[in-house]
């Protein structure tokens, strides 16, 4: 019965052990991905390959390893580099804008040809 | 027609007012700003940060069993090169960095001048070491996360931090003159 016990136990570790290994990678990934490459020309920390890029993973690492949040580490990013260094721009400041705008001039376009063909159709009639 | 061209108008700039208004307000003293300017038309990156670093780093000597020390608090002037061994500009500088090492210690000057290799492995770094044999102290980064602590964007760089705190910041092949100016706005503050 012990020897058995002992085989579930060390069954179900197994079975575990892996799982948490592969969504703390995921995560360290989550994080590098939403951080861009300060030196690489659109690319995400996550695709570089650069020097810079490995540090960063390391720190992310690191802090993932210290139980910092996703939050947190993006946090420490932006206090190390800016806003700038978001793949996502903010939801606040300038970053709201650059979110809201490219909506607001869709609706605005199809507002004007909604009534541009209205119009027509009045003068054709 | 007209209606809704005005009014997406007036929604836009109002939004983007409404924005900016809302954005903290930048709490910057006249005379920080005007030493902020400064810094910039000596040609120098302004960073004006405290810094927060607890790291390990071994000194390279050129000796195997170098010795490990902790990077913490920099008090007074120091002058923090970072470099890496594949670097062209990195071993340009050098002779200009043994030259102002040289300043320092006859005109016995109060500035610490430190050069951190980034990038690199240890044995590329001790090689760089034997082959230039700067004068000055030389760190190695053993854990490759200092490039971040530092915001740094590429190598060369040169820091200039006073008492804990990162002034600015250098980007690029450095010399004397720039060194001398560097000490100059650093006593600013």
């Amino acid at each position: 019965m012990k020897a058995l016990n002992i085989r579930v136990f060390l069954f179900l570790l197994f079975l575990i052990l892996p799982l948490q290994y592969s969504q703390s990678e995921d995560t360290i990934y989550e994080i590098s991905n939403e951080l861009m490459c300060p030196v690489c020309q659109g690319q995400t920390v996550a695709e570089s390959n650069s020097q810079l890029a490995i540090s960063m993973k390391e720190v992310i690492k690191i802090k993932r390893a210290e139980g910092k949040s996703k939050e947190e580490i993006l946090e420490y990013f932006v206090d190390q580099y800016g806003d700038t260094i978001l793949a996502k721009p903010p939801l606040k400041g300038f970053g709201l804008i650059l979110w809201i705008t490219p909506p607001l001039i869709l609706v605005i376009s199809i507002l004007f040809w909604i009534l541009r063909i209205r119009r027509n159709r009045k003068d054709a009639g | 027609m007209r209606l809704i061209f005005r009014l997406s108008y007036l929604l836009f700039f109002s939004f983007f007012f409404l924005n900016v208004s809302a954005q903290e307000p930048i709490e910057i003293k006249k005379k920080e700003m005007a030493n902020i300017s400064s810094i910039r038309e000596a040609g120098f990156i302004p960073i004006m940060k405290e810094l927060q670093i607890s790291q390990e780093m071994t000194i390279i000597d050129g000796e195997k069993n170098s010795e490990i020390i902790t990077l913490d608090k920099m008090k007074g002037l120091n002058i923090v090169n970072f470099w890496a061994s594949w670097c062209g500009p990195c071993i340009e500088e050098i002779s200009e960095l043994n030259k102002f090492q040289e300043m320092i210690l006859t005109k016995n000057l109060e500035v610490q001048l430190l050069g951190i290799n980034i990038f690199d492995k240890k044995k590329e770094a001790v090689n760089f070491y034997l082959k230039y044999k700067p004068f000055f102290k030389i760190l190695f980064d053993n854990k490759n996360t200092i490039s971040v602590k530092f915001s740094i964007m590429g190598v060369p760089e040169t820091y200039f931090v006073k008492d804990n705190k990162i002034l600015f910041k250098y980007m690029g092949k450095i010399n004397q003159d720039i060194l001398e100016r560097g000490i100059n706005e650093s006593l600013k503050y």
